[in-house]
């Protein structure tokens, strides 16, 4: 029963991950890693799993190239999930039966060295001015690719390889709210102050986690987020703290 | 002078006078926000947990909402009733003191104001649950009051808080008589400090260097002081680890890690909702709620089982949980009618 296929068109697999858990492994299909198109694919997932399963359902979890569903063992099992998914397959997995385009979230960001203390230092070791980094990291759009690590901290990518940092080896005990950051070739914002290990490069002033809110985030697994530079005034204009 | 306002005085039940950051406000967690980071939380022994509130009659099955309850590890703590409280309490083997003197586990108790309860060190098991008559009240935060420290989510006033020295639990007051409903506490839990648990095969065990699936079963491992809420860090001989790179995935509650130093970490409640070490599979809520009660130096060894038996056993632990929720139903029943009988006669 684990490690099924779905099918050669769609080569997604089942694994089972618990007595009330198993995970969609979708790397099959992006052979060449995770990308806007499985991204789109996750979107699908996310929105449409819910209404195919019901209220079995407890738990849905995408990351990267799979989806972790975990449900209720005295509502279903494995099999009749697996078997729901069977008989969408098209609706779910079919590139062209998506039909709500994902969501391209802009992000406001203030890049400078007093909002972003590594910014300096990430663009000496790239050997590229402050204003070429800047261009590189806000020129491009990213995925959503995990929600996880803390409440509300996505990873987006991928960022461009001219940029690719690995980790700092000492984590700062107390990274800012709002802190837009990058490490190897992913990027992210802070939504609250926490111990962290990436690079600092700027602050982006909107509130983006709100636990009373619903949504409690503006994106999802499988949405597209674009950085756009905002001057020093505007940042404190819309709240942003130095 | 502060007066508390009759209504406060009123929900005012319980006055923590000795707390720590292993007493939290639980039910059965969190779901439906893990695509947003939030972990699921809960009674890691939510069998115990429904237990106890059923002991003071709050209503709960095995698979709804579980009203919420004060998670004790370990013991060492110590209330002032500010109210009549009806409570009980259900686990882990904590030596109960009601105005020094010894009461019983699994039993309805019933505190009047100024009445204080100590609660000692456990002798055996890691968590004790105490419920109050009609609930602790507290906000829910997505649909639960689950206390999560790291997330700052959940607990008596919803940041995520533990219970400490000081903290005042609001309840209903209790204004019946001891109803004296208990349950032989054998029925739901003794205390092993070595047992044997079932695995089942799943998640990357493909992946994991072939030796594991076959070395797994025949390692004892060690309950280390690492382990917490988060997960149960196994000690003893390292299993062997390939080096590899995956993609962070879905963790589900019971996922079994296998991180680079090859010891073993069972995830329990408050678990990273999403990961990226090899798993070797994974246990099962009840084989969780049995770890999460083993302590320190104890000991733990894994056999595999197979999905189809997982999923049977686990079933079958439920009906028979749910057997038992009813039993207690039908004792606050019997004595809910004698009530009602009593105030009959009265006003005739």
């Amino acid at each position: 029963m684990h490690l099924q296929l779905l099918s050669a068109e769609f080569p997604v697999r089942l694994r089972i991950h618990s007595e009330q858990a198993l995970l969609l492994d979708l790397t099959a299909l992006a052979p060449q890693g995770p990308g806007p198109a499985l991204m789109q694919l996750m979107h699908n997932l996310r929105t449409q799993l819910p209404a195919l399963l019901g209220d079995a359902l407890l738990e849905l979890v995408p990351s990267y190239t799979s989806v972790l569903i975990i449900f209720d063992l005295l509502k279903t099992d494995h099999g009749e999930i697996w078997q729901k998914i069977v008989s969408a397959q098209m609706q779910l997995f079919r590139p062209e039966a998506q039909t709500n385009a994902n969501k391209i979230i802009e992000l406001p960001c203030y890049y400078s060295v007093e909002s972003g203390p590594d910014l300096a230092g990430v663009a000496a070791l790239h050997q590229l001015s402050l204003a070429e980094l800047v261009k590189l990291h806000s020129q491009q759009s990213y995925q959503v690719y995990a929600i996880g690590f803390a409440p509300g901290f996505a990873y987006l990518g991928f960022t461009d390889p001219r940029m690719n940092t690995p980790r700092l080896a000492n984590p700062r005990p107390v990274v800012a709210a709002g802190s837009v950051a990058i490490a190897d070739r992913q990027t992210a914002v802070y939504p609250a102050a926490s111990p962290g290990g990436w690079h600092l490069l700027g602050n982006c002033p909107l509130p983006l986690f709100d636990l009373h809110a619903d949504p409690m985030l503006p994106f999802a697994v499988g949405d597209t987020v674009r950085f756009v530079p905002i001057e020093r005034s505007e940042f404190l204009r819309l709240g942003g703290q130095l | 002078m502060n007066t508390p306002s009759e209504e406060t005085s009123k929900q005012a039940g319980l006055l923590v006078l000795q707390g720590h950051s292993g007493v939290q406000l639980q039910d059965a967690g969190r779901f439906g926000a893990a695509a947003a980071g939030l972990t699921q939380g809960g009674a890691v022994d939510l069998t115990a947990a429904r237990l106890a509130n059923a002991l003071v009659g709050n209503h709960n099955t095995v698979s709804g909402a579980c009203p919420a309850v004060l998670e004790i590890t370990l013991g060492a703590v110590a209330f002032r009733a500010e109210q009549p409280v009806l409570l009980a309490i259900t686990g882990a083997a904590m030596p109960l003191l009601l105005n020094s003197k010894p009461v019983s586990r699994y039993r309805t108790l019933l505190l009047q104001p100024g009445d204080l309860l100590e609660i000692g060190y456990s002798r055996a098991g890691a968590r004790a649950y105490l419920a109050v008559a009609d609930g602790f009240a507290a906000p829910a935060i997505c649909g639960s009051v689950a206390t999560v420290l790291r997330e700052k989510v959940g607990g008596p006033d919803g940041q995520g808080k533990a219970v400490l020295a000081g903290t005042i639990l609001n309840c209903p007051a209790w204004h019946k008589p001891d109803p004296q409903i208990s349950l032989p506490y054998h029925q739901h839990y003794r205390h092993q400090s070595i047992r044997a648990l079932p695995l089942i095969a799943g998640a990357q065990i493909e992946t994991l260097d072939p030796q594991v699936s076959q070395l797994l079963p025949q390692r004892l491992f060690r309950i280390t002081a690492r382990s917490d809420r988060m997960g149960m860090q196994l000690g003893g001989e390292p299993l062997p680890v390939k080096a590899q790179q995956l993609y962070s995935e879905g963790i589900c509650l019971g996922a079994m890690q296998l991180p680079p130093n090859g010891l073993p970490i069972v995830m329990l409640n408050d678990h990273q909702t999403i990961g990226g070490y090899p798993k070797t599979g994974a246990l099962t809520r009840g084989a969780c709620e049995l770890l999460g009660q083993m302590m320190t130096g104890n000991f733990v060894r894994f056999y595999w089982l197979d999905l189809q038996a997982a999923v049977q056993q686990e079933r079958q632990r439920l009906m028979v949980l749910q057997q038992q929720l009813d039993a207690l139903v039908g004792q606050w029943r019997v004595f809910l009618s004698q009530q009602r009988q009593v105030k009959g006669d009265i006003d005739e």
